[in-house]
């Protein structure tokens, strides 16, 4: 057996960290909840687990999603990643080669220069040898970057990087320590025994010249055993979890597990993958409003350390634009809605809330405006006048009084009371026959869509728009007017509307394009989903997200929620309208003209009369 | 009145001997806003929860700056959070934040 007592650091920490990560793990799993087991039992065989397989390797070693936000700091992410897997399966590889059997002790390939002292005289070795130095090299260069980055994150597109606490800064200390002593203890080994490649071998040859190598090899050795020993006793307390837990949460994800509305199972593996990258921090629209350390790496720091959240967990406008672009997909606005849950639905009485008287009609559309909807009376009244014109027989079913679809007191962490809200509503929806549900909300649209789950289809008015252009129930003129449209968050990235509104755009106007759309979309800071935040905080990102898609002078800027409108409108310099009233502005009304033309005689007249 | 669609309410008299300040300190901290309030009532007239039963967030709000806050408990329950009033309201004030406020500390009551 090849053995030196310099291994033990390293065979111990490797020890501890195994015993913690299967206890850790069998308790979050334990706690997945019931049917998970089976879930997961069903599609352990299926093309899933070969997508999840692609898709840890997309992410967990080469970073693509990082790649996507700077191409040097995704670099840097993979030159550690996968560059120490290869050099972990390649070394590996390397050591069995050598042996000629593939069973050998578990520590043997990491310090394998250390016990092979022979210089390698075959080929094949010779290019393993290579081979492992050039990815020393790769990973040394992030190293190098990495550093670089701690000066200057803006080298890497990053305005803010993360502040980290200073458990995390040892375990840091420690990662970027163990290559570098890698390479040390290896080129003064080979500075002795000549058994390195192009990058060890002259470094040894040179540190040769000046120091006593055969005698400083071992202690080196020894630290770097050491070092590793000890980064992976730190691991399960750092951020470095994630390098675990990010491969078993998007197995997981895969298998169709969802979080559930408590922090416990699933949560705590979303909480874990967090790598502390930072990359939400610029995302994030109240850094210039609120600047405290309330991002969602901050909050997810807060959540997994077991504090008090309640505060932080309000102070967000779940806009999702972190989520976005967070390379680990974790569902971050679920984290902190579910962080406001309060245990406190005692004293509901289902009659606190509104019912819905309940009628059976024999329209097949159903609209329904939203309390935003009802509040604005431009778009209801231009729905009326498409609607109208369209010929499609309607049901208006808030017309009179609004009713709330529940979704406000569910952002609000009030799941009991959001459901007693929503049953309402669901029951005079169904008790209707409707088989469409058009609403103008985009926050209603996401509850009825996902929360209420009625057997009809739910439509958004930009998608019913749609469908009435493309049918011909409706006709609309094309001008020539310079359009921006924005993406308002709950239609976009909360509910995936993203095409429907730019094409009835483009057939009423020329569409310009800004920088920050789609997923990028800015909130126009009129979110519901921020309780706590002040006015004037919130007229500031009303501003900023105005003067934003004024930046080219359009001569209108389009949305897709009463919302979006009624905040934008307050600082925007070119009119802000919703797209029903674009569509209603240029509703082409030739087959309707006879009728409505009566109507307008008949109404003058009776002005006559009067 | 009722030819502008106004009623008359109730008239409410405060009982200095009955006033709590517990709560109106309690929310006072949390959301300073309350005490902008000039209780014009254009919370009231937009309220979504109102046009059902006789929930007025003006009122609540009233009540707890008043320190009559005996019976807004099981009053706020009905408010829906839907957000109306405070984009109506001439003054800022975050009803809705006071509204949960008052939610909460009634949930902790109930513990
Ligand atoms: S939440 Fe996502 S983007 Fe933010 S630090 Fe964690 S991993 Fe990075
Ligand atoms: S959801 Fe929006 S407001 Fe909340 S942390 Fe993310 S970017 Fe910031
Ligand atoms: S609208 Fe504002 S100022 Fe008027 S009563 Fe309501 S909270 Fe007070
Ligand atoms: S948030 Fe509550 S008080 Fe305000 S309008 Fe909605 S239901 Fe009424």
């Amino acid at each position: 057996m090849r053995f030196d007592y310099f291994v033990v650091p390293f065979c111990a920490g490797f020890g501890y960290l195994i015993i913690v990560l299967l206890f850790t793990y069998g308790r979050w799993i334990n706690e997945l909840g019931e049917g998970a087991a089976l879930k997961i039992f069903k599609s352990l065989l299926t093309r899933k687990t070969l997508l999840a397989s692609r898709e840890v390797f997309q992410e967990c070693l080469v970073h693509r999603k990082v790649f996507r936000v700077n191409p040097l700091l995704g670099y840097m992410h993979m030159s550690l990643a996968l560059g120490w897997f290869l050099l972990i399966v390649i070394g590996k590889f390397e050591a069995s080669y050598f042996t000629g059997e593939f069973t050998n002790e578990f520590y043997f390939p990491i310090f394998f220069r250390f016990f092979e002292l022979s210089p390698h005289r075959t080929f094949t070795l010779q290019f393993f040898n290579a081979l492992m130095d050039f990815l020393l090299l790769f990973i040394l260069s992030g190293v190098a970057l990495a550093l670089y980055k701690r000066f200057k994150s803006s080298a890497m597109g990053m305005k803010n990087s993360t502040k980290h606490t200073s458990g995390d800064k040892w375990a840091l200390a420690l990662l970027w320590m163990i290559f570098p002593l890698r390479l040390f203890a290896e080129s003064l080994t080979a500075g002795f025994a000549g058994n390195g490649s192009f990058l060890t071998q002259p470094l040894g040859n040179l540190l040769g010249m000046i120091l006593p190598v055969r005698m400083l090899a071992t202690p080196v050795w020894w630290g770097y055993s050491i070092v590793l020993g000890g980064f992976m006793v730190a691991l399960p307390y750092s951020r470095y979890m994630h390098i675990p837990t990010e491969i078993l949460l998007i197995f997981l994800k895969n298998w169709g597990i969802k979080p559930k509305d408590s922090i416990s199972g699933m949560a705590f593996f979303e909480l874990y993958s967090c790598s502390r990258c930072g990359i939400c921090i610029d995302r994030c629209q109240l850094n210039p409003a609120i600047n405290k350390k309330n991002q969602m790496v901050y909050f997810l720091r807060e959540l997994r350390a077991g504090n008090e959240v309640t505060q932080m967990a309000h102070n967000c406008l779940l806009c999702g634009r972190c989520q976005e672009i967070c390379p680990v997909g974790i569902d971050l606005t679920n984290l902190r809605t579910i962080s406001r849950k309060q245990k406190d639905n005692a004293h509901i009485h289902s009659s606190s809330y509104p019912s819905i008287p309940m009628h059976s009609f024999s329209t097949k559309v159903l609209y329904f405006a939203g309390c935003m909807g009802s509040l604005t009376p431009g778009i209801r009244k231009s729905m009326e006048t498409i609607l109208e014109v369209s010929g499609e027989k309607y049901l208006f079913l808030d017309k009179e009084k609004s009713y709330c679809c529940g979704r406000p007191l569910k952002l609000a962490g009030r799941l009991a009371e959001a459901e007693k809200v929503s049953q309402n509503i669901k029951e005079a929806i169904v008790s209707s026959g409707a088989n469409t549900l058009v609403t103008s909300c985009p926050i209603c649209y996401k509850s009825f869509k996902d929360d209420y789950k009625c057997e009809l289809r739910v439509l958004h008015h930009s998608e019913y728009l749609l469908e009435l252009i493309q049918g011909g129930m409706i006709s609309i003129r094309s001008g020539n007017k310079r359009l921006v449209y924005h993406d308002p968050c709950e239609l976009g990235r909360k509910s995936g509307i993203y095409t429907q509104p730019r094409e009835i755009l483009t057939k009423l106007g020329s569409l310009t394009n800004v920088e920050e759309a789609y997923g990028k979309s800015l909130c126009c800071g009129g979110s519901l989903g921020h309780l706590t935040i002040s006015m004037e905080e919130r007229e500031q990102i009303q501003k900023s997200t105005a003067e934003y898609l004024n930046q080219d002078n359009p001569d209108c800027i389009a949305t897709a929620c009463p919302l979006c409108k009624k905040s934008l409108t307050k600082f925007s310099e070119s009119p802000v309208k919703d797209i029903a009233e674009l569509i209603a502005e240029n509703l082409i009304k030739s087959n309707y003209k006879d009728h409505k033309t009566k109507k307008s005689n008949l109404a003058e007249a009776v002005r006559i009369d009067t | 009145m009722s030819e502008w669609g106004f009623t008359v309410i109730q008239t409410n008299q405060s009982d200095m001997d009955q006033m709590d300040r517990g709560l109106i300190a309690k929310i006072g901290n949390a959301e300073p806003s309350i005490f902008w309030c000039i209780g014009c009532g254009s919370c009231s007239a937009t309220c979504t929860a109102a046009q059902f039963n006789n929930f007025s967030p003006r009122r609540i709000i009233q009540a707890i700056r008043s320190g009559q806050v005996k019976d807004i408990m099981g009053e706020v329950n009905k408010c829906l959070l839907c957000g109306k009033c405070q984009l109506v309201c001439p003054r800022h004030v975050n009803t809705r934040n006071i509204l949960l406020n008052v939610k909460q500390i009634m949930g902790q009551d109930a513990i």
